[in-house]
């Protein structure tokens, strides 16, 4: 990490496995050279780590598959027919490791959840358009 | 010679710069005929990886052939590595070699000590010997029972040292492998795997080898008398010696490489096997 700055440009291999390049911001006070934290390996192979390393985006999947599961599951009773939910991950470095966590502004996390339904148990009872394609219209 | 220069020559005898498939990855030593030691996580904790040594001309290849402790998922690019953190390089090739005089007990505190490594401190690209000097100034128990590394103070480790020899200035004996610096940028030191702890997870390969090693070639403890020697001389006359730290009668150097002071000389036959067969 450059001196006096708090984030870094990483590259990160996803868990697909393709590599992107993304900016992080330190999770912890950020470290001066000089005031690096405790005790660290010496062989060459530690010098370009994490910096110009490439580092695995560890949890990414499970975060976003987490916050997805949990909209659906509060919104399982109301069936809706199509849901779309939006929200941001960070990319943070922790002691050497990248973690994806949900974006927070302020204290909370925000997660915009847009639920819509087309209708289409009334549209079974009454007679419904049909387009040429054969698709329901409502 | 002052002493200083005759313990970094010896260094010189002993120690290689350490690559691997990846390149350079730091130092390692000889502590037996066909073998040498580095730290686990120098080549990344896995027996069996190929590595080459070289220093100087000389040039040798060999393989992990084993690592203390071996690395695992868990253990995968923590820093610092878990104790003792050291590996064994059997050497398949190269010329021969000189081994380092393991010290057979602990050094006292406050003993003036120094290492030399490969690193890439000139300008973070090529890869450089380097010498430092540092005092023991402890010692630090770790969770691994039996496993006590020493510790090191005012001076620095760099990255690159790890898997370097830390030979005492007043005995000419090896006290163990660096491995780890306390604090990156600073003049805290590092730790060391002292050498006793190396004889008794090796006792055949690295116990048994050098003592063998040093029992048929006086060379290294001749050395090491003589420091000895110049140290006690140095000790007992205070007021005469003055500031001035003395030098060493003889060619040390020589003594040990066969060859000419300031270069590695170490004109053996082709090593044919390993130790044994």
């Amino acid at each position: 990490m450059r001196r006096g700055t708090t984030s870094e440009i990483v590259q990160v291999t996803m868990p697909s496995g393709g590599p992107i390049w993304v900016r992080v911001e330190a999770a912890e006070p950020a470290a001066t050279d000089e005031q690096a934290a405790g005790p660290a390996d010496v062989g060459l192979a530690q010098q370009s780590a994490p910096s110009a390393g490439v580092l695995r985006l560890e949890g990414f999947a499970d975060t976003v598959r987490g916050v997805v599961t949990s909209v659906r599951q509060a919104l399982d009773e109301h069936r809706p027919d199509s849901l779309s939910v939006e929200f941001g991950i960070e990319i943070a470095a922790r002691s050497g490791k990248l973690l994806s966590v949900l974006a927070e502004v302020g204290a909370t996390a925000q997660i915009r959840v847009t639920a819509s339904w087309d209708r289409r148990e009334a549209a079974t009872v009454l007679p419904l358009q049909t387009n040429e394609s054969g698709s329901n219209e409502t | 010679m002052r002493p200083e220069n005759t313990a970094v020559d010896l260094l010189v005898t002993c120690s290689a710069r350490l690559d691997t498939d990846a390149g350079p990855q730091g130092t390692a030593f000889f502590v037996a005929p066909g073998y040498a030691v580095t730290a686990a996580h120098v080549t990344g904790g896995t027996a069996g990886v190929p590595v080459w040594l070289s220093e100087g001309p000389h040039r040798w290849h060999g393989h992990v052939a084993d690592v203390r402790p071996p690395a695992t998922s868990k253990i995968a690019g923590r820093s610092p590595y878990p104790a003792p953190d050291i590996a064994l390089i059997a050497i398949d090739g190269g010329p021969e070699h000189a081994c380092a005089l393991l010290a057979g007990k602990l050094p006292e505190l406050g003993v003036r000590v120094i290492t030399r490594g490969h690193t890439h401190t000139f300008d973070q690209l090529t890869v450089t010997a380097e010498t430092e000097s540092f005092r023991l100034t402890g010692t630090l128990e770790t969770p691994v029972p039996g496993c006590t590394l020493l510790k090191l103070g005012l001076g620095e480790v760099t990255q690159g040292m790890s898997g370097a020899p830390v030979i005492e200035l007043r005995t000419g004996g090896v006290i163990g492998m660096l491995r780890t610096s306390r604090k990156l940028g600073s003049n805290l030191g590092g730790w060391v795997v002292p050498a006793d702890l190396i004889r008794v997870i090796w006792p055949d390969e690295v116990g048994l080898g050098n003592d063998r090693f040093h029992q048929r070639d006086s060379r290294w403890r001749d050395a090491a008398s003589q420091l000895s020697a110049h140290s006690s001389s140095k000790e007992s006359t205070p007021a005469a010696s003055g500031p001035s730290i003395g030098s060493v009668e003889g060619d040390v150097i020589s003594m040990i490489t066969g060859g000419n002071v300031g270069t590695v000389n170490i004109e053996y036959g082709p090593v044919k096997g390993r130790p044994g067969e």
